[in-house]
């Protein structure tokens, strides 16, 4: 004789195949999956197309400033002339010899490709500028740009597959468990089954492995579709099964928990609404809201006054800067050609030099209230699934706060570079040349592997698996009293 | 009879602890939110307004230079927090807060508040509006539907039908019944709320809050009309309570949830607006006009008007003429530019706004937008008052040039100007606009929530005077 446990998931299996509700539920979460990749991908070609275009822009110009750089060069020699001059720029072509013009002028373009798996989860990755502009001499810039998208999309957010996961797969997992022995209670057919040889534990357990099996079904789907379409690694694809198989489990199990309550399906509906609202909904943004109450980061305007006040108080001291920037760095100092010393550039690079260190401070507790409101949703967040899966999915996705820092530290890290690669040559007015370009910094974004990823994902996959638990575990030994209305 | 419906049913409604229970979690939410929100607010206005004074010192602390100098110094504008960003906060986290103002460029504000948040600000912030939109709705659903279904399940329709009650006079009870306990509750909140207002906040900033606020008001009535009408009409027409609960419930999410990113969704679809390769290219077009062009021109020009031979005989200054001439045709061609990407903006809030025809939210959200100033249009309207100060002052640098510089063919290099040119120029003082200009830009919005209200105004009793009265 089969268990009894297996007799329930079928015979509830038959049940579920004729239950309309699961019906319509699994056929408006197939829709919106079907809707969300599709528009999660059209968006990931967009933006991927956007990179590709300002890198092949980009590369184009570099190599074009090369060729011009060295037919320069050979006319030069022909006519006897040193190499070791060089027009300023930028405005003349010739601009492409002057170590000014290639590197506070013209500067580079970068950019990082999308993610793959930024289709399923776009994340902070709509927010952020397709490309950013290195140039040396301009360390505060790099970061803002114009907003070309909506800002009604962007405050709607993206409807994209973990969107779908998030919001609708509870409601999928509400519709399946609302009512596990509810009407049968109210109909009296629940003691005609207990009658049989099988415990109440066996049949709440039978009930949920059919319907969680659905749910499980309906997850696998809708991943697996979005990983082949998407192209995500293996791994990544596993552990976004495992959130989200997990996340929909915490409502089902929410939603057997309600039912053991004994009353009626209307009733744990009435309270599945209240709880989702609450939990899913009103907690998470009640977390965000106090985040940015406990650690208020300044407002944008606080740091371009600061900006523009350092300015201002550098432009006043005339050249008196330059004499600071040399003392501060006295290896500039020896290298330094006395024919630029008042030059525009070297300004710029001495006065962009102490407006940095001016506002410094202003950019240090930005990122420092930024990293506490972070710390604060991680932790108080994690009280919430909804807050975990949405971490957990953003992080797999490489879209998430800790990755969207990294590739902005990324270029931060190469205009660094570039910066401390041109100020010398500007400082010692030597040119730029052709042979040089091959040795100019290159920017190189640095992936995520998939390890980092993993590990960023670990605590809340690890919040979302007790919480799960904890939810099964009341859903099962939470059994009604009643049998009978 | 009516009203001794709506007395029987606000009564029973009154006596229900579970009322009690979510009202005050309604209430609890809705002055943590509007608390918060008020010092966020407080917070946000002071350090604009230090930050638009310490700019001002800039401006004015400037040292001795040629006026054109000044205009490519350039200055910032910084976006004024609306008094009312506690309600609803709109589109504000999504919209630049500083703007920069030069001569020969516009642009639009930058630094969005939301790039400086957490991923996590993407799953919404509690504002006033959240618990309005969504909580309420599921409130009023929880408690009229049952109203018709209810009673019908527990055999009680046709005895109270056969007592002579009409079945207008049941429907307009029923409306009434569960109208009255929810309006018992909001009303005074919305006026202690509005009195709180009024007494705490400066005069200028109540006077333009009031209307607001009171236009507000009306339009969240009527959006809980719709979904009391709503709750009715499927309540008289279900199978069952526990059907015609289900069925609201999946109204209320997908209205609330659904609705308002699939309408955004496909909204930058059916009307995509400037691409970023447009935008990039409009502003080439600009960059490539030629300034030895424009010399020949005005250099022509001016020889021909004054009826000499050479530049080193008129009597003006012919750069400072091209400048200001080179600034009206960029400006120009730049507005046009910005005008496109802002239409393609309101478009797509249009169609989305369409939305309101299936979800009343999709209608209800743009006007709470809109009255809170927290909306596209009014960030627009800020960008576009920021480009005629802009302008402005950039013209009045320039014109000063062509008064004051040594006349003749070329750059003026001795020509400076001190302070009292740049405290002459005023500062930026932006003033927002009216309610009544909040509300004009979304005629489609009010329409729709119109529709519903008048759509279901004739549908319930439509629906009551067919409806089963037995358990089917």
């Amino acid at each position: 004789m089969p268990s009894p446990l297996l007799t329930v998931a079928r015979t509830e299996a038959r049940l579920l195949r004729a239950d309309r509700t699961a019906f319509w539920a699994s056929v408006v979460f197939l829709a919106a999956t079907a809707y969300a990749l599709a528009s999660g991908l059209s968006l990931r070609i967009e933006r991927a197309e956007a990179a590709r275009a300002v890198l092949t822009a980009d590369a184009e110009r570099w190599t074009e400033g090369q060729a011009e750089a060295d037919s320069i060069e050979q006319a030069m020699q022909a006519e006897g002339l040193p190499l070791d001059t060089y027009e300023w720029g930028p405005r003349s072509p010739r601009g492409v010899r002057s170590p000014y013009a290639v590197g506070m002028f013209y500067g580079r373009n970068v950019t990082t490709e999308p993610t793959p798996l930024s289709a399923l989860a776009v994340g902070q990755a709509d927010l952020y500028p397709a490309s950013h502009r290195v140039t040396a001499g301009n360390r505060i810039a790099v970061g803002s740009s114009e907003a070309l998208t909506s800002p009604l999309r962007l405050a709607a957010g993206a409807f994209d597959l973990a969107f779908v996961l998030l919001y609708l797969l509870p409601l999928l997992a509400l519709a399946l468990g609302y009512d596990l022995t509810a009407s049968e209670r109210e109909r009296g057919t629940l003691r005609l089954v207990l009658a049989q040889p099988v415990s109440r534990r066996a049949l709440v357990a039978g009930k949920l492995l059919a319907r969680g099996g659905l749910l499980a079904l309906l997850v696998i789907v809708a991943t697996t579709a979005g990983f082949v379409l998407a192209g995500g690694d293996l791994g990544r694809w596993a552990l976004w099964t495992v959130v989200a198989l997990l996340y929909g489990l915490f409502w089902l199990g929410l939603a057997a928990a309600v039912d053991a309550r004994g009353r009626s399906a209307a009733s744990n509906a009435v309270v599945l609404a209240v709880c989702w609202l609450g939990l899913g909904v009103l907690f998470p943004a009640a977390v965000t809201l106090l985040a940015s109450q406990m650690h208020p980061a300044p407002t944008r305007a606080t740091f371009v006054a600061a900006t523009r006040t350092a300015e201002a108080d550098v432009r006043q001291r005339g050249t008196e800067p330059v004499a600071q920037f040399l003392a501060d760095h006295p290896e500039m100092a020896d290298a330094m050609d006395d024919d630029v010393s008042e030059s525009f550039a070297v300004m710029a690079i001495a006065r962009d030099a102490l407006v940095a260190e001016a506002v410094g401070p202003v950019v240090t507790q930005f990122a420092e209230r930024r990293a506490q409101q972070t710390t604060f949703v991680r932790t108080v967040g994690a009280l919430s699934p909804t807050v975990l899966a949405h971490a957990a999915f953003l992080d797999l996705a490489g879209t998430g706060d800790a990755q969207q820092q990294r590739a902005l530290d990324a270029v931060e890290a190469y205009q660094e570079r570039w910066r401390a690669h041109f100020e010398p040559l500007v400082f010692a007015d030597t040119p730029f040349r052709a042979a040089d370009y091959p040795y100019a910094p290159q920017f190189e974004p640095s992936p995520e592997t998939s390890g980092e990823a993993v590990r960023q994902a670990a605590g809340p996959l690890l919040g979302l698996a007790l919480a799960v638990s904890l939810m099964l575990g009341l859903a099962i030994s939470l059994q009604p009293r009643a049998l009978a209305p | 009879m009516t009203l001794a419906i709506a007395k029987k049913e606000a009564a029973e409604t009154l006596r229900d602890g579970r009322f009690w229970w979510t009202t005050a979690i309604v209430l609890i939410l809705l002055i943590g939110a509007l608390a918060t929100g008020w010092v966020h607010t407080e917070r946000l206005t002071a350090q604009h307004t230090e930050a638009a004074e310490a700019e001002r010192g800039v401006w004015t602390g400037q040292e001795e230079k040629n006026p054109h100098s000044a205009a490519h110094f350039g200055t910032y504008a910084f976006k004024p927090v609306t008094p009312l960003l506690a309600v609803d906060r709109g589109l504000t986290a999504y919209t630049g807060v500083a703007l920069f103002m030069e001569g020969h460029a516009i642009q639009d504000a930058r630094y969005r508040p939301a790039e400086d948040a957490s991923a996590a600000a993407r799953l919404g912030e509690l504002t006033a509006a959240a618990v309005l939109q969504w909580l309420v709705p599921l409130l009023i659903v929880l408690l009229t539907f049952g109203a018709f279904a209810g009673e019908r399940e527990r055999g009680t329709l046709r005895p109270l039908l056969s007592l002579g009650v009409s079945r207008q006079a049941l429907a307009a009870g029923k409306a009434l019944g569960a109208a009255a306990p929810l309006a018992l509750v909001l009303i005074p909140a919305a006026i202690l709320g509005a009195a709180a207002m009024a007494l705490f906040a400066p005069p200028e900033t109540a006077a333009w809050s009031l209307p607001r606020v009171a236009l507000l008001a009306l339009v969240y009535l009527a959006y809980f009309a719709v979904f009391v009408g709503v709750s009715l009409l499927v309540s008289a027409l279900a199978r069952s309570p526990r059907s015609a609960l289900l069925i609201l419930l999946g109204f209320w999410f997908a209205n609330g949830f659904i609705a308002p990113r699939l309408a955004a969704d496909v909204s930058e679809r059916v009307h995509p607006g400037l691409t970023a390769e447009a935008f990039a290219e409009g502003k080439a077009e600009v960059d490539a006009m030629s300034w030895e062009d424009r010399t020949v021109r005005v250099t022509e020009r001016l020889l021909a008007e004054e009826g000499v031979s050479t530049l080193d005989s008129i009597s003006v200054n012919m750069p400072a003429v091209r400048l200001y001439e080179g600034e009206q045709e960029e400006t120009e061609m730049y507005r046009a530019l910005f005008e496109r990407l802002a239409d393609g903006f309101e478009g797509q809030s249009r169609v989305a706004q369409a939305g309101g025809v299936i979800a009343p939210l999709l209608a209800v959200a743009p006007l709470s937008t809109a009255l809170t100033g927290t909306d596209y249009r009014h960030h627009r309207h800020f960008a576009e008052a920021a480009e005629t100060y802009r302008y402005g002052y950039v013209q009045t640098l320039n014109q000063n040039l062509i008064d004051h510089a040594a006349p003749g063919g070329s750059w003026d290099r001795e020509y400076v100007v001190g302070e009292e040119v740049w405290a002459g120029i005023p500062p930026f003082d932006y003033e927002a606009p009216s309610a009544g200009w909040a509300l004009g830009g979304h005629g489609l919005a009010l329409a729709f929530l119109g529709l519903w209200l008048v759509g279901l105004v004739l549908a319930v009793p439509a629906a009551v005077t067919r409806m089963p009265l037995d358990p089917r």
